[in-house]
């Protein structure tokens, strides 16, 4: 009995220590936060730059307000400052979306043409925009390259086809699909876009088009149902009226369309 | 630790040059792995169990202070493997340093498990100088196990 006793008074004494050990915030003392966040906004520069160098970009101002009108809702209903992104539309005709470092999210040409509607963009930006909300972004670039390279910001180019051809893992996908619902829910656009856009990319995934975004992430049949599962446990109440009509849409299609043709 | 000179049968006087010695060893062969083992927390319990082993038909004395070393070394054993694969899979998966929670629930882990190690090389180092000199030293709850383990009647 006394052996017992002491045996708990042992085991009541390390867990006092590790209890008051953990509630000192050793990330903020050794400022890890800052200098994450540091590296990721050097990172986001680097690429940028890389980017402006490759593509050309479609940033007149009709475009941004179109994309303006379609992303700002979604960020304002979750709470996110509009100011902490940054939203970018490049000329290209692969099918593709991605997250960067730094808060900054870019759609292709091609992914604009490929959608029917504005609300299949939302669901897309909804699941980019969980990729930088969870940090998705660093995760799997300290995971792929190392803090040493991504310190020393060599390899940029090799980092920005990384991001642009490249999905995140299995798992990570799947948290920002179903974190996306949540966002389009709360933001009162169907969730079930989401599905719609896996269906269309589905459908066309075995054609001649460039569909970059769906090729590189788990299988559109796959994400459908996990998607379709989360759907339904999720309270979906009032559905808005689109952020862009379809004519809206169509026009906006058209006009990055001719943006696209231009030469820069 | 307690500290309990004269209260069991074995006096200083009655332990011969090569039963110090010996027990004395058990303590140093922990530290000794230790070291030579590290990052690995399995050498030191390895040590201590083969050298128990080969002591086991040895006088009480020797017999005692090599399962007091141990026992010391599986109680922290448990403790440093989980550090040991812990920090394996930050290597591996550094992503998961992301999460604060994640992150501080680690490096707690961390500084407990040595803190928990700084206590036990003391400890073993005086353990080992005090047994060389022919004194029995009986740690805190490790002391009731080996009593608990061996008999009394073979310690006292």
């Amino acid at each position: 009995m006394k052996t017992l006793g002491k045996f708990l008074f042992v085991l009541a004494a390390i867990a006092a220590v590790y209890f008051i050990l953990f509630q000192v915030n050793w990330e903020k003392l050794f400022k890890l936060e800052e200098k994450q966040e540091r590296l990721e906004e050097k990172l986001g520069k680097l690429i940028n730059d890389e980017l402006k160098a490759s593509y050309g970009f479609i940033d007149d101002d009709s475009s941004k307000q179109v994309l303006d009108s379609i992303f700002s809702p979604l960020l304002e209903a979750n709470g996110i400052a509009r100011k902490k992104y940054k939203l970018m539309l490049i000329k290209d005709s692969e099918v593709n979306a991605f997250a960067l470092p730094n808060n900054q999210i870019v759609l292709t040409s091609g992914i604009i043409n490929f959608l029917d509607s504005a609300d299949y963009l939302s669901a897309v930006l909804a699941h980019e925009l969980a990729h930088c909300e969870k940090k998705h972004v660093m995760k799997s670039l300290i995971t792929n390259f190392g803090l040493d390279v991504l310190l020393s910001g060599s390899g940029a180019s090799e980092v920005t086809n990384f991001l642009t051809g490249q999905a995140f893992s299995r798992k990570l996908e799947q948290e920002a699909d179903e974190q996306a619902v949540d966002y389009l829910t709360k933001a009162d656009i169907d969730p079930k876009n989401l599905i719609h856009v896996m269906e269309l990319f589905d459908l066309y995934l075995t054609g001649d088009l460039d569909l970059t975004w769906a090729s590189t992430h788990p299988a559109p049949k796959d994400r459908k149902a996990y998607l379709q599962q989360k759907i339904n446990n999720t309270a979906v109440e009032d559905i808005a009226k689109p952020s862009l009509s379809q004519e809206q849409w169509e026009k906006f299609q058209e006009h990055v369309e001719k943006q696209d043709g231009e030469v820069d | 630790m307690e500290h309990q000179e004269r209260i069991i049968a074995f006096s200083p006087r009655e332990i011969t040059e090569d039963e110090r010695e010996y027990a004395s060893n058990s303590y140093l062969m922990s530290l000794f792995a230790l070291f030579v083992g590290l990052p690995l927390p399995i050498f030191n319990l390895m040590a201590t169990v083969i050298f128990y082993l080969g002591k086991r038909k040895s006088t009480p004395f020797v017999k005692w202070h090599c399962m007091q070393a141990l026992i010391s070394q599986l109680f922290i054993f448990f403790f440093n493997t989980v550090a040991f694969w812990w920090t394996i899979t930050y290597l591996f998966f550094p992503e998961r340093f992301a999460s604060d929670y994640s992150f501080n629930s680690y490096f707690s882990y961390i500084l407990l498990v040595l803190f928990i190690n700084g206590i036990e090389i003391v400890s073993t180092i005086y353990t080992a100088v005090q047994t060389r000199k022919g004194i029995h030293v009986r740690w805190f709850l490790f002391a009731e196990l080996t009593d608990q383990i061996l008999g009394h009647e073979n310690t006292r």
